[in-house]
């Protein structure tokens, strides 16, 4: 079979593939943002009306609040804000969660802070690659206007995993659309009862990287389809001691590892559920 | 936010890393570029309107690869029903002296059924195992062990009969 394999292998792939792959994205893009920004005027008018009472009732329904700008504020714990910033080279589509109502005001600003902190920093480092680019699309022949047109876009935005009397776990993250290779990911897990950062210690005990190693390993070994890169199967590896970790509704520690640290890129970012 | 954003996120990650992927197996439907590059496009569209459809980042490449593989036996359905009241005749008669040399299963995909392509072209170019296909295609793992081996001998036979000058 292989002569038939390196056939398929040399399929010559047309230049205008990755043109045409980032044309449509951005296009789905643009109708996506259209689209949203209609719903979420509907919606804030409907729902105006009907919504007073407190919101801790259900979680999707707190999380559909939370969506719509005007009402986002009165959802407890944890609310957004949503902006676009937009320079000469980049657009970027912010929506930052915010924590609020916590007991203690000083913890609550500290985390506020943090996440601003971080989206800045983002933002900021996405500005200065998307000027490299701009410059490098100008000095290869490409017009101003002609960059009006492919200008960088980037995103930050959050996903909630846990929100609950213990635990506030959240994932923030970022990407622009310049390469996938600069997604970033930053996980918040706050222990709303006494006002401070989860850690692993705490979560799982004094020997967690033990507790954690073992079962990452087992449930590795069952995972026959994936190809372990052959550091990580040694006798002594051993989960990092500052691994990302959430805590997901279960109230469970899920680890995460980064791309390319236990396998394949393609895989992306394996997870691991650790039960105590 | 719900997932829904963070999956979107991931497919388009997913479609950024792997769209020379996407343009070996259309073209292997199509076999010519411009076709091949139609169905990418059709397909990608397609899985960005429906990303609510993925309910786990791990099934993405699965979700995805089943959406490309339907596009393009649509596309092949499409064009067959076009080119057949055109030129019948040539596909019937001609091109005979043509299929002497380079006999292999790569040109041989040609001759077969579009499923029975997409069998062929998951199992030996993309090394898929029987499972993964069977999730994409929807189909039970043992029938698709049994038509990818009846295909295989199938081929076989016509490419020994065509060699031999039968």
């Amino acid at each position: 079979m292989t002569e038939h394999k390196r056939k398929y292998q040399d399929i010559k792939i047309p230049e205008e593939l990755n043109r045409m792959i980032n044309q449509t994205i951005r296009k789905e893009q643009q109708e996506r943002n259209r689209r949203k920004r209609q719903t979420r005027w509907i919606a804030a008018a409907a729902v105006l009306v009907v919504f007073v009472t407190p919101l801790n009732i259900s979680q999707g329904f707190a999380d559909t609040m939370a969506e719509i700008p005007i009402i986002g504020q009165i959802a407890k714990v944890l609310t957004f804000r949503s902006y676009t910033v937009e320079s000469e080279e980049l657009v970027a589509e912010v929506t930052i969660p915010e924590v609020a109502e916590l007991n203690n005001q000083a913890f609550e600003d500290k985390i506020n802070a943090l996440i601003q902190e971080k989206v800045d920093q983002t933002l900021a480092t996405a500005q200065l690659r998307a000027e490299e680019d701009r410059q490098a699309y100008l000095e290869t022949g490409g017009t101003e206007d002609g960059y009006e047109e492919r200008k960088t876009e980037a995103k930050v935005d959050y996903t909630v995993y846990a929100k609950s009397e213990d635990a506030l776990s959240f994932m923030l993250y970022s990407y622009d659309s310049i390469a996938a290779a600069y997604a970033e990911y930053s996980y918040y897990n706050l222990d709303v009862k006494n006002d401070r950062e989860w850690n692993l210690q705490d979560l799982l005990g004094e020997d967690y990287v033990a507790v954690m190693t073992d079962q990452v390993k087992a449930q590795m070994s069952e995972q026959e389809d994936i190809m372990f890169w052959e550091e990580v199967a040694l006798s002594d590896w051993k989960v990092r001691e500052d691994i990302d970790f959430y805590i997901n509704g279960e109230g469970r520690v899920v680890v995460v590892f980064d791309k390319y640290e236990l396998a394949a890129g393609y895989l992306g970012r394996l997870e691991y559920e650790i039960v105590k | 936010m719900s997932t829904t954003g963070l999956n979107h996120f991931l497919l388009i990650e997913y479609i950024k890393t792997h769209q020379e992927q996407f343009y070996r197996i259309a073209y292997s439907y199509a076999k010519n570029q411009q076709d091949a590059l139609d169905i990418v496009q059709a397909s990608v569209e397609k899985a960005l309107r429906a990303s609510k459809g993925i309910k786990e980042p791990k099934y993405i490449s699965t979700w995805f690869t089943r959406i490309l593989i339907n596009t393009s036996i649509d596309f092949l359905r499409k064009r067959k029903r076009e080119v057949l009241t055109d030129t019948m005749e040539e596909w019937i008669g001609g091109k005979t002296e043509e299929r002497e040399e380079n006999l292999d299963l790569y040109e041989a995909l040609d001759r077969l059924q579009p499923e029975e392509k997409t069998l062929m072209i998951l199992r030996y170019f993309e090394d898929l195992r029987f499972q993964d296909m069977a999730k994409i295609m929807d189909m039970n793992i043992n029938t698709v062990k049994t038509q990818t081996y009846s295909i295989i001998k199938k081929l076989r036979i016509q490419m020994e009969c065509e060699v031999n000058g039968k």
